[in-house]
């Protein structure tokens, strides 16, 4: 690279620049980029597991097939039901961990509690641990022989509780998925609200308190207001996690029990990147799973915009 | 308020705070005590209590090996994200060229849907390093650090911005050539963003389950993955696998504790 000649070129060196960029560029255009760009050929194939490696396989040739993938999933009952179940995670989980982390993080800043620092550190465990490793950990104390959480629900419910296991019940499921959804992410929502409830200048505090409010007052008129834009934000950043839920329903039980709808037997929990990896891994019917992989990026490249707006409209992160 | 009063209301809102934090801590203290239990699940009779399990796992031959391949996909990740990655933070943050910008926020946005995109192109992966013959075990650190580009170039960029470029300067109007300025000034002052750089590209790597799953390389989380997939489970011996398995993490999480916020928020996680 020899020696930089003058100031601009140490400054502005293009070249040298380059040089340390593009092996990191590369890599990753390579592996996650081209991808999702030639997943937009399968999608218009009839691959599967066979002619793909074989295309002139005499059961099936490989061929572009049109838009018969994409028709065959407008025209699918089990992509319908995975697309509300998606929504309906959406609409549960979301509220669920605001719920649980913005409670915590009010609970963490009143000044009335011993013991803040260590009550602090303990509660962001779920941090400590993988998300795999979260997700097993669950499926243990779910076990239906052995889980005790599950004695505890079964007991709760006067029957028993069917998340897991070789006999399920959905709503169970869904409901397991909420609750493990709620514990992976609530250490983000609390540590982000906790910041903004003590970024709160003490004098507005004060203030309310020299005016008579009470606790109640004080905490929903006017601390929430100061930190509801706070709270939309990371609505939205968990939002995405929601919608990009595939360890736990993958791992704790494979999208639960099948169902039927709509005359097809469906798997009742698979949300929808779960819905295409079984399409991929169960029916080997590639071109199809890549043309539904194809509609998640388009539905999460809408989900980015409306975050990356979202940021921009705080003046940046 | 008098001092009594106030003395016993916070009393009573540590201890319903502490019973909180004890409900939500539950599967994780059951796991750690299931696993000194000589039952699959706890017991809290003394004469229940072992250390056969982690024996057991210890003598697993499988588990030996998935140690092993884990540690090495591990090893190999830190050691790239660190070739790959730190000199492209440096010209990020130093330099000027064209398309810093874009290359910049398309990093930005990729890291907020990366585990989306990432199961979303699992079909096309699978397909072209088949294709390629490319399905082995040394393509796998590869991928990881792909995937751990855009996160990571940012959270190095943003260290290196911290420190002063006058040293660099300096370096220059002494004289010395690139590679001097390199190994001497810039490799030197960013320890720290190194060793953080390669406790996230470890444990990146060390948590990784969905590539290697599907590609069939049995790492420690796959491993794991398949024994509570068996028809019966020991959970005392799952437990003790997973608390093997979650040592390095919960060191490095110590070590790395002030910097997991911003992974998290930036979507790495979860």
């Amino acid at each position: 690279m020899g020696k930089p000649k003058s100031k601009e070129e140490l400054l502005f060196p293009t070249k040298t620049a380059l040089i340390l960029v593009i092996p990191s560029l590369f890599l990753f255009i390579f592996f996650n980029i081209w991808p999702i760009a030639f997943s937009a050929y399968l999608a218009f194939t009839n691959a599967n597991h066979i002619n793909i490696y074989n295309p002139d396989y005499p059961a099936r040739p490989l061929m572009f097939i049109g838009l018969s993938n994409f028709m065959k999933l407008f025209n699918d009952p089990a992509f319908y039901y995975s697309l509300l179940k998606t929504l309906l995670f959406l609409a549960t989980s979301v509220p669920l961990k605001i719920l649980v982390g913005v409670g915590l993080a009010f609970l963490l800043s009143t000044p009335l509690i011993y013991g803040r620092k260590i009550m602090r550190g303990l509660l962001l465990t779920p941090w400590a641990i993988p998300a795999i490793l979260s997700v097993m950990i669950w499926r243990s104390v779910l076990d239906p022989s052995y889980g005790p959480v599950t004695q505890f629900f079964s007991f709760i419910v006067g029957r028993p509780f069917q998340a897991v296991g070789t006999i399920m019940n959905e709503w169970d499921s869904f409901l397991v998925y909420n609750i493990i959804e709620t514990w992976l992410a609530y250490p983000f929502v609390m540590t982000v609200v906790g910041g903004a409830i003590s970024g709160i200048p003490k004098e507005i505090i004060e203030a309310s308190i020299v005016d008579g409010a009470g606790v109640f007052t004080r905490t929903t008129k006017v601390v929430l207001p100061l930190i509801i834009r706070t709270i939309a934000f990371v609505a939205v950043l968990t939002s995405g996690a929601s919608l990009q839920a595939f360890l736990i329903p993958f791992v704790l039980n494979d999208g639960g029990p099948m169902i039927r709808f709509m005359g097809k037997l469906v798997n009742s929990n698979d949300l929808l990147l779960l819905y295409g990896y079984h399409r991929f891994m169960r029916d080997y019917e590639w071109g199809y799973a890549a043309a539904f992989y194809l509609i998640v990026v388009l539905i999460l490249s809408v989900y980015v915009y409306v975050w990356f707006k979202l940021v921009f409209q705080r003046g940046g992160k | 308020m008098t001092s009594v009063k106030l003395y016993l209301l916070k009393l009573f809102i540590t201890a319903v705070g502490f019973s909180i934090t004890a409900t939500l801590l539950y599967p994780v203290v059951y796991i750690f005590l299931t696993a000194f239990s000589k039952l699959p699940t706890i017991s809290l009779d003394a004469a229940y209590f072992t250390l056969d399990n982690f024996v057991t796992v210890i003598n697993d031959g499988d588990f030996r090996s998935s140690l092993f391949l884990s540690s090495l996909v591990s090893g190999a990740t830190v050691f790239l994200a660190l070739l790959f990655i730190t000199p492209a933070a440096y010209a990020f943050s130093r330099f000027r060229f064209r398309g810093k910008s874009t290359a910049l926020y398309s990093y930005l946005i990729f890291s907020q849907v990366s585990g989306g995109f990432g199961v979303a192109s699992l079909v096309a992966l699978f397909v072209f390093l088949g294709k390629l013959n490319l399905v082995n075990i040394y393509v796998l650190p590869f991928l990881y650090v792909s995937g751990m580009v855009p996160f990571n170039t940012w959270l190095l960029k943003n260290y290196f911005d911290n420190i002063p470029r006058e040293l660099d300067e300096a370096a220059f109007v002494d004289g010395s050539g690139w590679w001097t300025l390199m190994f001497r000034v810039v490799l030197p002052s960013s320890r720290a963003p190194m060793l953080v750089l390669a406790i996230f590209a470890f444990m990146g790597a060390w948590s990784e389950f969905i590539l290697a799953n599907l590609f069939g390389f049995q790492t420690l989380p796959v491993f794991m993955y398949r024994y509570i997939g068996a028809r019966t489970i020991y959970w005392n011996i799952f437990a003790a696998t997973a608390i093997l398995y979650a040592a390095p993490m919960i060191i490095m999480y110590m070590v790395a504790q002030r910097f997991v916020g911003e992974a998290v928020r930036m979507g790495v996680k979860g």
